[in-house]
């Protein structure tokens, strides 16, 4: 964001000096004027040494590249002033972006802290627990690898998100409906009885949508994404999946009217490991729109999710239908 | 099965809560382990006397895993190798079994899923596939695969091939006569378990199909195997 720029303050210097060079050519041509009408007929005489007048000539033409020369100097000022500023308010944008950027670190290792705390507590207390005990119960083992697998899995979403972020795409040329009828068709094996939900619509007329150079597996991916998302949040009511090419983007809306999002959530949505408030009941690693996110934004597209709670969600991936 | 028939385990990895643990499982579950606590303690280990599979961490003091697999294999000994990496990227991966190991698992990793890929590599070494993994030039019927230039050919007709399906490929031919499920294909594809669905190895196992034409082929050279993954059905040849 940039803040407007401040209103320059009044250049009183400058304005004195428009004054000063206007009023005695005005006031004299004024006055000029008058001698003229009342029929003045005085001629004024000058004389003047030779050495005087090369004198004179010699300070009158030196007196235009002087006031040039005057001007230049302060329009570099003006210039310098302005150059000042601008890196200072550059400096404050990456002081704030810095800082945006601390701030999301802090967030992540505060959630992170949060997902880690919760498998190693059951680890130790199990732990603790069974060495007191005369012989450790098989649930405690049981326990135990539960949790681990708990925190092996973290270990594993962490790991996707890094290595999406550096992985070199392999683009190739993506049907982009065919692949979200197959993603319908997959979400509708896991889930058979979201399937007479599902409605995909796609617009063909005046033009159909263009073919995209595209990582078909990482496209798949966040298709598989989104879509598992609506099923897993709307347990009834139709999930509408649109398509359509608009302004040279190619546009994909998956809408539910399932849960929602709460408003206050909305804002670390794609945030890695965060969840909803009121998601806390569905299982889930936090990291899915994350991924989504990272995926459209290395295709050159964004996502966006616009969502009300108890009524529905939509979420749109956008990418550029020429890359 | 009498003991001496006990396959024998070279275990290295410099995490004595790893050793300890691998070991006591690997012995209740029919092998002869022995342990070394890095890739130096290693080399001495298997100069004493070769094992019939080592398990090597990679991130190791002194020599690494990846040195120790090289030095092993500078040696001629051809005797299987699994690592354990440690970070998912499938380049590392690649590179990896490049160097000679003949199959690999990210930590942290199911300890069962160990002991299968153990007792799949030994299978393959006993069947004599383990050879191909140092040939640099591979031959199935007329397809033909060059490891070092990531060429393939079909008879005369070079093949136009992705990264991901030339790796495919590849995999099917060091592993071929052998049914792999979508999941593990996957875990080949990616380096690690990485899409939610496997419709990505199906994309890519479409891609091969075309370029080999296995459509109109009588005898298919990649043959789905119904609710369990696929199988490369041709005899592999060093070419």
């Amino acid at each position: 964001m940039t803040a407007p720029a401040p209103r320059p303050a009044p250049d009183r210097a400058g304005i004195a000096l428009g004054v000063g060079a206007i009023a005695p050519a005005a006031l004299c041509s004024l006055t000029a004027g008058a001698l003229l009408l009342a029929g003045d007929q005085h001629a004024l005489a000058v004389e003047i040494a030779l050495p005087g007048a090369v004198f004179a000539a010699g300070l009158i033409l030196s007196a235009v590249p002087a006031a040039a020369l005057v001007a230049r100097r302060r329009r570099r000022r003006r210039d310098a002033r302005d150059a000042a500023a601008h890196a200072t308010a550059l400096a404050a944008a990456v002081a704030s972006a810095t800082q945006d950027e601390r701030e999301n670190h802090r967030r992540f290792l505060a959630r992170l802290d949060h997902e880690l705390k919760n498998p190693l507590t059951a680890i130790r207390a199990t732990a603790v627990a069974a060495q007191s005990a005369p012989e450790t119960p098989a649930a405690a083992w049981q326990t135990i690898d539960h949790q681990t697998q708990k925190l092996s899995g973290l270990v594993r979403d962490l790991r996707k998100l890094a290595e999406l972020e550096t992985r070199p795409l392999e683009r190739e040329r993506v049907d982009v409906e065919a692949l979200v009828a197959e993603a319908i068709e997959a979400v509708a094996q896991q889930h058979p009885a979201a399937r007479a939900r599902i409605g995909f619509t796609v617009t063909r007329v005046p033009w159909p949508v263009p073919q995209l150079d595209a990582d078909l597996d990482l496209l798949s991916l966040a298709v598989d994404n989104v879509l598992g998302n609506a099923v897993k949040y709307s347990s009834s009511g139709p999930i509408e999946v649109r398509l359509r090419e608009e302004g040279g983007w190619v546009v994909l809306d998956v809408a539910d009217s399932g849960r929602g999002v709460p408003a206050s959530d909305l804002p670390t949505v794609f945030d890695e490991l965060a969840r909803a408030q009121n998601a806390r009941d569905v299982g889930g690693s936090g990291i899915g729109l994350t991924l989504v996110a990272t995926i459209l934004r290395r295709h050159g597209g964004d996502v966006s999710i616009r969502s009300v709670e108890a009524s529905g969600t939509v979420v749109t991936l956008r990418l550029p239908a020429h890359t | 099965m009498s003991h001496d028939e006990r396959p024998r385990i070279l275990l290295v990895d410099d995490d004595e809560a790893i050793t300890g643990a691998l070991a006591a499982f690997l012995g209740r579950s029919g092998f002869d382990v022995r342990v070394a606590a890095d890739g130096r303690a290693g080399l001495i280990e298997v100069e004493r006397d070769v094992p019939d599979l080592i398990v090597c961490d990679v991130l190791m003091p002194h020599v690494d895993g990846r040195e120790f697999v090289r030095r092993v294999r500078s040696r001629q000994l051809w005797l299987p190798i699994v690592l354990l990496t440690q970070v998912g990227e499938s380049w590392e991966r690649s590179a990896a079994l490049d160097e000679g190991a003949d199959d690999y698992l990210n930590k942290p990793f199911d300890p069962h899923e160990l002991i299968s890929r153990i007792r799949a590599v030994l299978r393959r070494t006993a069947q004599g596939v383990g050879s191909l993994r140092s040939a640099q030039r591979l031959r199935a019927r007329d397809l033909v695969l060059d490891r070092t230039t990531r060429r393939a050919w079909l008879g005369d007709t070079e093949l136009t091939l992705t990264p991901k399906a030339f790796t495919l490929l590849e995999f099917f031919l060091l592993h071929p006569q052998e049914v792999h499920s979508r999941d593990h294909l996957l875990a080949t594809l990616w380096g690690f378990d990485f899409a939610s669905s496997s419709r990505a190895v199906d994309h890519r196992i479409a891609e091969l199909r075309r370029q080999l034409g296995d459509g109109a082929a009588e005898q298919p050279l990649i043959d789905t195997v119904q609710g369990t993954g696929y199988l490369f059905t041709a005899k592999v040849t060093a070419a």
